[in-house]
């Protein structure tokens, strides 16, 4: 509708050719055809991930990993949070979730246990997944295909931030549930007897899309986007995968999601007429004033608007709407490309991770999926972990910044947060005894709140 | 533990060839056919199959509650899927040898057995919060009664030591301690009738439960 909307306006009032519209579709050969490299990027990775879904990689991989757990219920919390991340780093958030929230439930109906503090850990940590790798989620393949970030750039400035954001996020998630986690020694023996390979189609396909998905990496590693595309390698291997894995090419297709096709092709539509129209250069210039040339200011701002905006639209249109936006800020000075990757860098992760601070999109769909499976949990409990936990994310981001961009302000802020836990700790310990019930009080009332 | 059932089930009924026990999402628990079939695929039809005559009885208007068991009977071989637990189902597959019918009530307490250890059902999981909160309780109790002790013992102390001379200053101290005394024990009352109050939900939540 928006991009029918779009059209009329720039046919009709702007007095342009039809040839825009097939321009702003697939971009126009000044602007290296970034939208139609960025389809075909996010088609070919369509196809890879269906070829080892049917391979039944990621379930072997799940089941295999929390085998390991030996159901010791932190182990497994540690597990099932790290699957979920790595899945989720291949897969987009939809998808992973609709392959481990199952199974997660599965899973607790072996051990006797509690599934809901597990599904809602994982279903917030798919959007952490998301920034891990530049094919991560289709927010970065817009970001990474339009800044020419290479794979290896963006896991470098993002999938290692990610990574140690993903490790305070778990620590959090464990000191909130640990009093919620057990599990019955019975279940340790059952988990025991369940078959890995039940989940798997062929050992063959098995190997073969593991080797698929590995030589993907390398190749984005190692081969540089100047001499072959992302997406090129990417729709290659998919070929490959296609003819080696003797799956039927036509069903492979059939499963490709046309309907995302076709609302991005309309995102990149409208997206393409804002900015012909000159709104996204007023937004651009808004951003540039508050920010006051301040590279610090403007990538803060880029995260907490982008994280907000996410929050209640999409984030693939929010996206596509704020790429160019950043790439009309004005940066003067020898590194403004560094900096404008930095503020991608911040889009990138205000887009992913701000999904969660309402409880819509991919949470709705663990509700469904949780009900579907008889273990119904309310949306209220997402809202409350979703939205807490994304702040904490938010701020570790933005201390983050503050260290690389204000160092002493950083230090500063590090210091007293550090200086904040000692002192809470050492009252605990061997404060007044009133000031020790008041904090486990506070605390315990805190966690209740977050948890029921 | 499960492995063992199967074996029992096995010599229980000679006449069944293979055995699946799934969930309603199509995964596979455990099954006794060879890794080179597609199990996984298989979960999915017997996970489908059950479905669609959800479906059917839907479409019927009929009151369905949970299935008991489907027969899916050929010349050679026939399947009898029985329901588990919550969510669970198993597959017996057998040969018609001489038109025997298959004595599913011989084979019953491994079933059960095998319900137990592979699908806890949403009733057992509140009544295991029940039991948490129920812990709790007796916890807080306790503390309750060491504070209540604490305050009768307190009130002794100043009642033996009324005739001193600092008997003022003992009134202040004395009325201190046993204000704070107080409200930690009308906090944990407190604390106890609202877990009291989450045990009657969770109870009216098993009376919900189907």
């Amino acid at each position: 509708m928006g991009a029918l909307v779009a059209y009329f306006v720039l046919i009709f009032i702007e007095q342009e050719e039809f040839s825009i519209i097939v321009d702003l579709m697939f971009s126009t050969e000044a602007e290296d055809f970034v939208n139609l490299h960025s389809l075909i990027l996010i088609i070919s990775m369509m196809i890879i991930v269906q070829i080892s879904n049917e391979a039944g990689l990621f379930q072997f991989i799940a089941i295999y990993l929390i085998k390991l757990s030996k159901a010791k219920p932190i182990k497994l919390m540690i597990i099932l949070c790290c699957v979920t991340v790595l899945i989720s780093a291949i897969l987009n958030n939809i998808l992973t979730v609709i392959i481990l929230i199952p199974l997660t439930i599965t899973i607790s109906r072996i051990l006797n246990t509690n599934p809901t503090p597990y599904i809602l850990t994982q279903a917030i940590l798919v959007n952490i997944g998301g920034t891990l790798f530049s094919i991560s989620s289709i927010p970065n393949i817009l970001i990474t295909t339009y800044a020419k970030i290479s794979f290896l750039e963006f896991l470098v400035n993002v999938g290692i931030l990610s990574t140690i954001v993903f490790l305070f996020t778990l620590v959090f998630f464990i000191l909130l549930y640990r009093k919620h986690l057990t599990i019955p020694e019975v279940g340790s023996n059952v988990l025991k007897e369940y078959n890995v390979w039940n989940v798997v189609q062929s050992k063959r396909l098995l190997y073969l899309s593991m080797v698929g998905l590995l030589s993907l990496f390398i190749f984005f590693i190692l081969i540089p986007s100047t001499l072959l595309s992302p997406d090129i390698i990417a729709l290659t291997i998919g070929i490959i995968l296609i003819i080696l894995s003797r799956l039927d090419p036509k069903e492979i297709i059939s499963k490709i999601d046309i309907e995302l096709i076709l609302y991005l092709i309309g995102v990149f539509i409208i997206a393409g007429a804002l900015q012909l129209l000159g709104v996204l250069n007023i937004i651009g210039d808004f951003i540039s004033n508050v920010g006051g040339g301040d590279t610090y200011l403007l990538l803060i701002l880029v995260l907490w608007i982008s994280a907000f905006l996410s929050s209640s639209i999409d984030n693939i249109p929010i996206t596509k709407v704020l790429i160019p936006v950043i790439a009309d800020i004005d940066i003067s000075g020898i590194s403004s490309d560094i900096i404008k990757k930095q503020l991608y860098y911040s889009l990138s992760i205000g887009a992913n991770w701000g999904d969660n601070l309402t409880p819509l999109g991919d949470n709705i769909l663990v509700v469904n999926i949780a009900e579907q499976n008889k273990r119904p949990m309310s949306i209220k409990q997402f809202l409350k972990l979703g939205f807490i936990t994304t702040i904490y994310q938010l701020m570790i981001i933005t201390i983050y910044f503050t260290l690389v961009f204000k160092l002493i302000i950083g230090l500063f802020l590090i210091f007293s947060i550090i200086l904040s836990i000692i002192t809470i700790i050492f009252i605990i310990k061997l404060g007044p005894k009133k000031i020790q019930i008041f904090i486990i009080k506070l605390v315990s009332s805190i966690r209740n709140y977050i948890i029921r | 533990m499960v492995f063992k059932s199967i074996e029992r089930i096995k010599v229980a009924l000679p006449e069944i060839t293979d055995i699946i026990m799934f969930y309603n999402n199509g995964i596979i628990f455990q099954t006794t056919f060879k890794q080179e079939i597609n199990i996984p695929k298989l979960g999915e039809h017997m996970a489908e199959s059950l479905n669609q005559l959800r479906k059917v009885y839907e479409i019927c208007n009929f009151e369905s509650k949970d299935y008991i068991k489907l027969i899916f009977e050929t010349e050679d071989i026939s399947v009898i899927i029985l329901k588990l637990g919550e969510d669970s189902n198993i597959a017996l597959f057998f040969k018609n040898e001489d038109s025997k019918e298959l004595k599913i009530r011989s084979i019953q307490r491994y079933l059960t057995k095998i319900e137990e250890l592979i699908d806890m059902d949403a009733k057992e999981l509140i009544l295991q919060d029940i039991i948490s909160e129920e812990n709790e309780i007796k916890e807080l109790k306790k503390t309750l009664d060491l504070k209540k002790k604490e305050l009768e013992n307190i009130k002794v102390d100043f009642e033996k030591n009324l005739n001193i001379e600092s008997k003022d200053d003992l009134k202040i101290s004395y009325d201190k301690a046993c204000e704070s005394l107080e409200k930690e024990c009308n906090h944990l009352d407190q604390e106890i009738t609202n877990r009291k109050k989450r045990i009657d939900i969770l109870k009216n939540k098993i009376e919900e439960q189907p």
